[in-house]
């Protein structure tokens, strides 16, 4: 049996309700004519703002869902297929609750929260989706801790190989060993990149000063470079590796402070409205 | 020759010392990671030829570094030399001179106290392989949106509404303070209140009061005039349920014309059964004939409003008025000559071109309607609008021709006049004034009765011997129908005569107010119909008027007019 997705989740039993609950909402707001234009002041407007809020209440509520292991209330996975149809419907329910009326205040302000939150939700979506299967064809059978272990064997013989051959070289491979990090700061783990990676450096200059090397110590020395080379290898799968995992991660740290912004805001939208009502 | 004896030291895991002794010779003795040294010292560290140990000038021995540098004591030499007790760093191993026994030159202990760490160990210490151990926090970044929106759009709006002394503070701001609660440009009437909310929204939490509205709005009145009424209609309903704020500069948006419709097509279901009005939903469909208010006899106004269909209506206005003579086409004759005339030679549109100036005889009829009393003398007329003076008028002329004062201008037509002779003494001119009066009553009679008064007026005799001859009251109905809105002024492009049948009419007191049906000739109801205009309640009638100014009165100057709304009177309008 194929693998099912949050998505396809009960057979998209929640994409099915989110469009029940789309049109519904559409059609109320087709037939709702206030003489005053539509906005959050009708009664339409109070009704779908109120599930608009309510909608916002649960996706929010997801946060603390998903750490209660034991909860009794439905799958995680069902949750988070509800998060995302839900959340998606909430471009129309809210924007129609505005009755398309835009300006530069904090009911706008939460608007627009609202969307940067639905949209890093989007690309959330998008790298649960495709990610996982990258990741899954750039490790094979391995994980990141076996490709570590691998590399630091790796390490090891090309010192071991390197200690015959001139200091140069063995400074070099030292440094290699060293010096060559995987992931470190949101750049690097993003780009899946060292700067001046020192085991890239090593296998550049390696070659190059084994052309001037006698027999036995070139011998010692090709032997090095294709160490290197298959440390880069690795290297390079470990950094994609931590590179996904980094895009995956990466949208959670606009979608969850907007998240808890737009709660805020959305507090003030509501005060505001009643405060001067 | 130098012979050492070296002592290969390790440590086991509970850090038990091992040793291991093995003797080398040699002159120097190479020490290096080179596998050709004498001392071989596998570790990336060291150099391939790291050092040696050779017999000096002065015969002791001395290790020496070969472009390298030895650690002794914490400093470094290039070189040392070796006695019993001294340590000396080699890279990551550490030597020491042990106390020399029989047969060889030098002991020594090699020790690799800094062993290279575990590649893996260190691999994974170095790689940060999670956003989670970098910069980035979502809990850091989500307190701090949360409390910069917080602060600056529920804190500072907040603290701007509840202390004066913020409110003060802040004026001078360029933005309010609570400036992002706003949700859209409010109307331009109340921008002359600015930034202070306040003007409005008095109490938090509290929707916007009528008294907000009626500190500047006093001369509203409410739907109903009696007020047990209308807080049975319109319950707990307030200015803000249908004038709404903040949608555009222009002006308040107004919900309308269905909300009309929804009590007035059902008037018993809002407690309204005992009403007499009648239900209507749609001015096309079930609007009722037009009701006028009009008087009936001498400016008193008809007690009820009289529905405009069956039996005509007659208006008595105290005026004899036929339209159809003065609208007739060879004109009217005038001292002039013949005059035709139109309907704006009388009705001339008032300032605001919504109705018309007032009708008034030295304006509009004068010019024809002379009031010349003597049938020989043109140059004088009675002045109209009071029978006495009349009367005053009519005495002093014919008096002052009996008793020979006769002016100037009735000089040449003196002969005419058959007056007696001019008095010489008491008898004669009690005899003139006799002729004068005699005179004038006669004048007056056929004047107020035949000639002039009665062209427009009704006149009777009164029996008093001063001023014999009464003049009906005028008044003529300004306002027909009170309770609806008619702008002339956007029917310009519509004849009079389309909806006013003025040039048939024989008679004042018939009613040219055009029927319903001429209305809806053109105005469809809420409803857009195909070459009519759309029209809803409000394109016609007020919601504020009450019942006030339904039936007319009359005023001091004969004209009727509508009372301006009662003041109110802080929510609790009287009860009549």
């Amino acid at each position: 049996m194929r693998h099912r997705t949050f998505l396809e989740f009960k057979r998209y039993r929640y994409l099915k309700l989110t469009a029940v609950l789309l049109a519904v909402v559409v059609l109320a707001y087709a037939f709702h004519q206030p003489a005053t234009g539509p906005y959050g002041g009708t009664w339409l407007g109070y009704t779908l703002g109120t599930l608009g809020a309510l909608i916002i209440g649960l996706l929010l509520w997801l946060g603390v869902r998903k750490r209660q292991y034991r909860a009794a209330t439905g799958s995680l996975l069902g949750w988070l297929s509800a998060h995302v149809y839900l959340g998606t419907s909430l471009v129309a329910i809210v924007t129609l609750h505005a009755g398309f009326e835009v300006g530069w205040n904090v009911h706008t302000l939460a608007y627009v929260l609202m969307l940067a939150v639905i949209i890093s939700g989007f690309y959330g979506v998008y790298a649960y989706v495709r990610l996982p299967r990258l990741m899954t064809d750039n490790l094979g059978e391995d994980m990141l801790d076996t490709l570590l272990l691998k590399i630091a064997d790796l390490d090891n013989e090309a010192r071991r190989l390197a200690l015959t051959l001139p200091n140069e070289i063995n400074a070099l491979v030292l440094a290699a060993s060293q010096g060559t990090r995987i992931g470190g700061s949101t750049l690097e783990q993003l780009s899946g990149r060292q700067a001046n990676c020192p085991t890239a450096l090593a296998v550049q200059r390696v070659i190059t000063l084994g052309a001037s090397l006698g027999n036995e110590q070139a011998q010692a020395n090709r032997s090095l470079s294709a160490v290197l080379l298959r440390k880069q290898a690795l290297l390079r799968r470990a950094r994609r590796d931590v590179a996904y995992k980094a895009r995956l991660d990466l949208w959670l740290y606009v979608h969850v402070p907007l998240s808890i912004a737009l709660l805020v805001a959305l507090v003030a939208h509501v005060v505001s409205v009643f405060f001067y009502w | 020759m130098i012979r050492c004896q070296l002592i290969q030291v390790t440590r086991n895991r509970r850090g038990k010392v091992m040793r291991e002794e093995r003797s080398v010779t040699g002159d120097p003795l190479r020490i290096g990671r080179g596998t050709d040294c004498t001392l071989h010292l596998p570790d990336p560290r060291i150099h391939l030829s790291h050092a040696n140990i050779h017999r000096g000038d002065d015969g002791q021995l001395y290790l020496e570094g070969e472009g390298t540098v030895l650690g002794v004591q914490g400093n470094y030499e290039q070189r040392v030399r070796l006695r019993p007790g001294v340590q000396v760093m080699l890279g990551p191993y550490e030597f020491t001179v042990e106390d020399a026994s029989a047969g060889v030159d030098l002991v020594l202990a090699v020790e690799l106290v800094m062993p290279l760490p575990d590649d893996r160990t260190e691999l994974r210490a170095r790689a940060r392989t999670s956003l989670a151990q970098t910069m980035l926090s979502k809990r850091g970044l989500a307190v701090a949106l949360a409390v910069l929106v917080a602060v600056a759009f529920l804190l500072l709006p907040v603290l701007n509404a509840t202390r004066p002394g913020v409110h003060a503070a802040s004026a001078k701001l360029p933005v309010a303070l609570d400036a992002s609660w706003n949700p859209g440009p409010i109307s331009s009437a109340h921008q002359s209140f600015g930034k202070d909310c306040q003007a409005c929204h008095q109490t938090p939490f509290v929707q916007v009061t009528d008294s907000a509205c009626k500190t500047c709005h006093t001369g509203i009145g409410d739907h109903i005039a009696d007020a047990g009424l209308q807080h049975a209609a319109f319950g707990e309903q307030r200015c803000a349920s249908c004038h709404r704020e903040h949608k555009g500069s222009a002006v308040m948006a107004r919900a309308q014309g269905a909300s009309c419709v929804a009590c007035h097509g059902d008037l018993a279901g809002h407690g309204l059964a005992a009403s007499t009005l009648v239900p209507i939903h749609d001015f096309a469909d079930d609007h009722p004939p037009f009701k006028l208010s009009l008087l009936v006899a001498d400016g008193k106004p008809l007690p009820r409003r009289a529905p405009l269909a069956g039996e005509p209506l007659v208006e008595a206005s105290g005026l004899l008025f036929p339209h159809d003579v003065h609208l007739a086409g060879g004109g009217v004759a005038s001292p002039e000559g013949r005059k035709t005339l139109d309907c704006a030679s009388c009705h001339v549109a008032d300032a605001a071109g919504v109705g018309f100036q007032p009708i008034t005889m030295k304006t509009h009829c004068a010019d024809c309607h002379r009031l010349e009393f003597e049938p020989a003398v043109t140059t004088r007329q009675v002045p109209h609008g009071d029978a006495a003076e009349v009367m005053t008028t009519l005495r002093e002329f014919y008096a002052g021709i009996a008793l020979g004062e006769v002016p100037v201008d009735v000089v040449t037509i003196n002969g005419l006049l058959r007056r007696p002779t001019p008095a010489r003494n008491e008898v004669e001119r009690r005899r003139a004034l006799d002729w004068a009066t005699q005179k004038s009553d006669t004048i007056a009679a056929d004047l107020f009765e035949v000639r002039v008064c009665a062209t427009c007026h009704g006149v009777s005799r009164t029996g008093d011997a001063t001023v014999p001859f009464a003049i009906a009251p005028v008044a003529l109905t300004r306002d027909w129908l009170p309770k609806a809105r008619f702008d002339h002024a956007s029917h310009d492009t519509v004849d009079c005569a389309r909806c006013h049948g003025a040039t048939t009419s024989k008679t004042s007191a018939e009613v040219l107010m055009p029927v319903l049906a001429t209305c809806q000739a053109c105005h469809a109801g809420a409803t857009p119909t195909r070459g009519k205009i759309a029209s809803d309640c409000q394109a016609c009638h007020g919601f504020h008027a009450g019942n006030a100014g339904l039936i007319p009165t009359t005023s001091p100057t004969g004209a009727v007019s509508r009372p301006l709304p009662a003041p109110p009177t802080n929510g609790k309008p009287a009860h009549p």
